[in-house]
């Protein structure tokens, strides 16, 4: 139940950090940090509040990709200057939290805006930026998911979300192997059902027959190449297929 | 070895590649160990070219990059009936070529229907040639009875584009009475019964001392067994979306996964009464909730279902027969071919409705090709006897007064062969007539193909029926069909030669031939590649198990440490070759690899003997 609260308030955190919410947002991962005093994760999201560039450890995938060798520092070593975390102005040093209140209905793609508003885009974009320099390329892509949905013709946020997306094909592909290997079902027909996937998830799980490479797959299953490798490397860490 | 010469059955739905290897007519599998290969090409999202199994298999979710029964459209023009009729139901895009015939756009190109099945048919000759493990260069292919001359020569050209060298067209059902040995006996009538994936064709032949005579051809070519797959579809989604309110067909993950599981309950059934069809997180309900498909299909509901399309097969069996002018106990075999006839509920109706047992001797799937690799071994056997003798597919003849269409050479005319016809002015003092030279089978001119057409002037001035001309057609062994006409007294003579064209030029073909040969170079050297890597990695993988072992067993030796770093570099090697996908690099490395593990396995040996 824990486990489910922190990810809620990190989620919740994440969410009003990208409208700019910061107060909102310190006061979210500060109470997971409650409940969690040892989460890495959220140390780091607190860090935006102030801490310098050099403080902020590599949060996520960062250590596996690492370990893996999969190019992530280069990763994040081909983010532009401007996303450079330095400590901004209107940002609070790091203090007592405030209490929680409730949040105000999440912005989402379809919130009711009808005009682009440029200060709320761009302050999801800082986010952006501030997310891609702690390695969250997952939650940075979420935000630019939010921004393009806002503002189609965002080019930093096209450019951000296509090199995120790399990034990510990476690490995925580091769990995932050599394309030419053969992966096939590691569980039993009738425990499938009892997995947590989605239908795009249990596509990919249909065509996967102990026959058929994980290049193929790709050409298969007619994807995006980040959609299929993030499904396939799911599959692979929760033990649901295996490459022969 | 000599060449092998293998006999390709080109389906709409399935292709199969075999050839008569020890004397024995063989499948050979593809790659992949597949026996059938889906004659579907396709390219993927990603770039990829994929052919066969999984072309297949994504044929719903990239519908627009991906070509299914190109052999509806191969040699027909554009402006054609059958063409015209067929677009609306083509999820991909075609136009018009050049040369008024058909086009399909994949992937930002435009190709030729010859260049769509000649991928299919590389892909069959690669599968030849990886288990001959020699090249493949020539082939029969069989095509469907009615095709006519240009869909003949466009299935030529798809072979001459895949690099093969197509020594005889034949009919497909005379091939599978071929596979069953009817060319040996004399004096039989033959029913093919042919329902595959896609077609339904049914023919009457009169076999006779190697001749095989199509009397009456039938069938349907909307009919096979995706109607089959469609029913048990249908049967799978209403129930469902009466409970979910969801059109399962409306998603094309989902539609793509009810379609397969589909095809393979169809196929269980035929062996089993029931099968199970389970489709977990077959799709996402508006909430976020994923959904699952779980249901028992029973034989006897299948044939509820299907019923109608298995009594069809038999009343368009039966309109053949009467067209044929034979009754069914005239019919002294019928021969079940195409996946479809596996059904047992097919094999009854056939089976009540002749009178008799099929003839299930041969896999029907496979009979057609077998007996291609039959025929293909019997053209280059010095001593053999002469199975089939080749005949003209179609009546020739010319357009005459009332718009009728007179017969010179009857269809199933053994080439090479030469007939004459004479022919009367209609006018009085008629100068010139024309010669309109037609194939087919209908009385009336304008349902036949026209092939070409000439003048012959300077008729002498005559009353109306006075001047005789004499039509001569003469078919040479290649095929080639030469008309003259000749003015019997003043022997004034014109004369054309008909060549059958698919609707491409030779220099299309030329080109095409160019880049499929390109294609196939590279597939086969990421196959030798692959091949080489598979041993290579083996090999890794042994040397990595036996090495602890080693350096227990040479502790303290003096060469230790240096075995130990050649083979460390021996194998940093290999994989390096393997990252750069160099097989002679790395063909080169394994025998050092080789030589790494019999030194460590002599030390590990002498130390367990000490």
């Amino acid at each position: 139940m824990a486990d489910d609260r922190i990810r809620e308030l990190i989620a919740k955190g994440l969410e009003a950090y990208g409208r700019g919410d910061s107060d909102f947002a310190r006061a979210a991962w500060r109470e997971a940090l409650t409940l969690e005093p040892g989460n890495t994760r959220v140390q780091d999201y607190l860090r935006l509040f102030g801490a310098p560039k050099a403080a902020a450890p590599t949060p996520g995938y960062s250590g596996h990709a690492r370990a893996t060798n999969t190019g992530w520092d280069d990763g994040a070593a081909r983010m532009p200057s401007e996303l450079d975390l330095a400590p901004r102005e209107g940002l609070s040093p790091l203090e007592d939290a405030a209490p929680l209140a409730l949040a105000s209905e999440p912005v989402s793609a379809d919130s009711g805006l009808a005009e682009p508003v440029d200060g709320e885009v761009e302050s999801w974009m800082e986010g952006v930026r501030d997310l891609v320099s702690l390695g969250d390329y997952t939650g940075a892509l979420e935000l630019c998911d939010k921004v393009l949905a806002r503002v189609q013709t965002h080019a930093e946020a096209h450019r951000v979300h296509g090199e995120c997306e790399a990034t990510l094909t990476q690490m995925f592909e580091s769990t995932i192997g050599p394309m030419d290997g053969v992966p096939s079902v590691a569980i039993a027909q009738d425990e499938v059902i009892w997995l947590n996937l989605d239908h795009r998830a249990g596509f990919v799980l249909a065509q996967i027959d102990g026959r058929v490479s994980y290049d193929d797959l790709y050409a298969i299953c007619g994807m995006a190449r980040f959609d299929t490798a993030k499904i396939l490397a799911q599959l692979i860490q929760e033990g649901v297929i295996k490459t022969a | 070895m000599s060449e092998p010469i293998i006999g390709i059955d080109l389906g709409t739905t399935n292709s199969v590649v075999a050839a008569v290897i020890d004397g024995v007519p063989t499948v050979i599998a593809s790659r992949g160990g597949y026996r059938l290969t889906p004659s579907v090409v396709a390219f993927a999202k990603n770039g990829k070219r994929l052919i066969g199994a999984l072309a297949k298999r994504q044929a719903v979710t990239n519908a627009e990059n991906t070509v299914f029964a190109a052999k509806r459209l191969i040699g027909r023009k554009w402006e054609t009936k059958q063409v015209q009729e067929l677009l609306p139901s083509l999820p991909y895009r075609v136009a018009e070529g050049p040369h008024g015939d058909v086009r399909v756009h994949l992937a930002d190109k435009d190709y030729a229907i010859p260049e769509i099945s000649a991928m299919v048919l590389s892909e069959l000759r690669l599968d030849a040639e990886a288990y001959f493990g020699q090249p493949v260069g020539k082939a029969v292919i069989t095509v469907p009875a009615h095709f006519n001359d240009m869909q003949r020569q466009a299935t030529k050209d798809a072979g001459r584009i895949a690099g093969l060298d197509v020594l005889r067209i034949i009919n497909e059902p005379t091939s599978a009475s071929l596979a069953y040995g009817f060319g040996k006996t004399l004096d039989q009538k033959v029913a093919v019964f042919d329902l595959g994936g896609g077609t339904f064709d049914v023919s009457i032949l009169d076999v006779s001392n190697g001749v095989f005579e199509v009397i009456a051809t039938g069938g349907d070519t909307a009919l096979g067994g995706e109607d089959f797959d469609n029913r048990i579809v249908e049967w799978l989604v209403f129930p469902f979306a009466k409970e979910n309110k969801l059109d399962l067909r409306k998603d094309r993950m989902a539609l793509q996964r009810l379609k397969d599981a589909a095809e393979k309950s169809k196929m269980d059934l035929s062996t089993a009464l029931e099968t199970e069809i389970n489709l977990p997180f077959i799709i996402t309900d508006a909430s976020g909730r994923a959904l699952h498909l779980h249901r028992t299909l029973t034989r006897a509901k299948l044939e509820d279902l299907t019923s109608d399309l298995a009594d069809r097969c038999i009343r368009l069996t039966e309109k053949t027969l009467a067209e044929a002018g034979l009754r069914k106990g005239e019919v002294e075999e019928v021969v079940l071919v195409g996946g479809m006839t596996r059904m047992p509920r097919v094999q009854d109706g056939v089976k009540k409705f002749f009178g008799k047992e099929p003839n299930k001797g041969v896999h029907p799937d496979e009979v057609v090709a077998l007996g291609a690799a039959i025929h293909a071994a019997s053209l280059v056997k010095e001593s053999s006897e002469m199975l089939l003798l080749d005949v003209t597919p179609h009546s020739l003849g010319i357009h005459i007064v009332g718009g009728y269409f007179q017969t010179v050479i009857p269809k199933n005319t053994t080439v090479p062969t030469t007939a004459r016809h004479l022919f009367t002015t209609v006018t009085d003092n008629q100068a010139s007539a024309k010669i309109m030279v037609l194939q087919g089978e209908s009385e009336r001119s304008e349902v036949n193909e026209l092939l070409g057409e000439f003048m012959l002037t300077g008729l002498r001035q005559a009353a109306r029926g006075q001047v005789e001309i004499e039509v001569i057609f003469e078919i040479s062994a290649d095929g080639l069909v030469s008309v003259s006409a000749r003015d019997t007294v003043t022997g004034q003579r014109q004369s054309i030669t008909v060549t059958a064209t698919s609707g491409l030029s030779e220099d299309e073909v030329k080109a095409m031939m160019e880049a499929q040969g390109d294609y196939m170079l590279a597939a086969k050297t990421e196959d030798a590649f692959e091949t080489v890597r598979a041993t290579a990695e083996q090999a890794i993988a042994e040397l990595a198990a036996l090495r602890g072992q080693f350096e227990a067993a040479a502790a303290g030796a003096e060469f230790a440490p240096d075995a130990l770093r050649r083979a460390d570099a021996s194998v940093d090697s290999a994989r390096e070759a393997i990252r750069q996908k160099d097989a002679t690099a790395l063909r080169q490395v394994m025998e050092k690899l080789a030589r790494t593990k019999a030194l460590f396995l002599g030390v590990i040996s002498k130390q367990g003997k000490r």
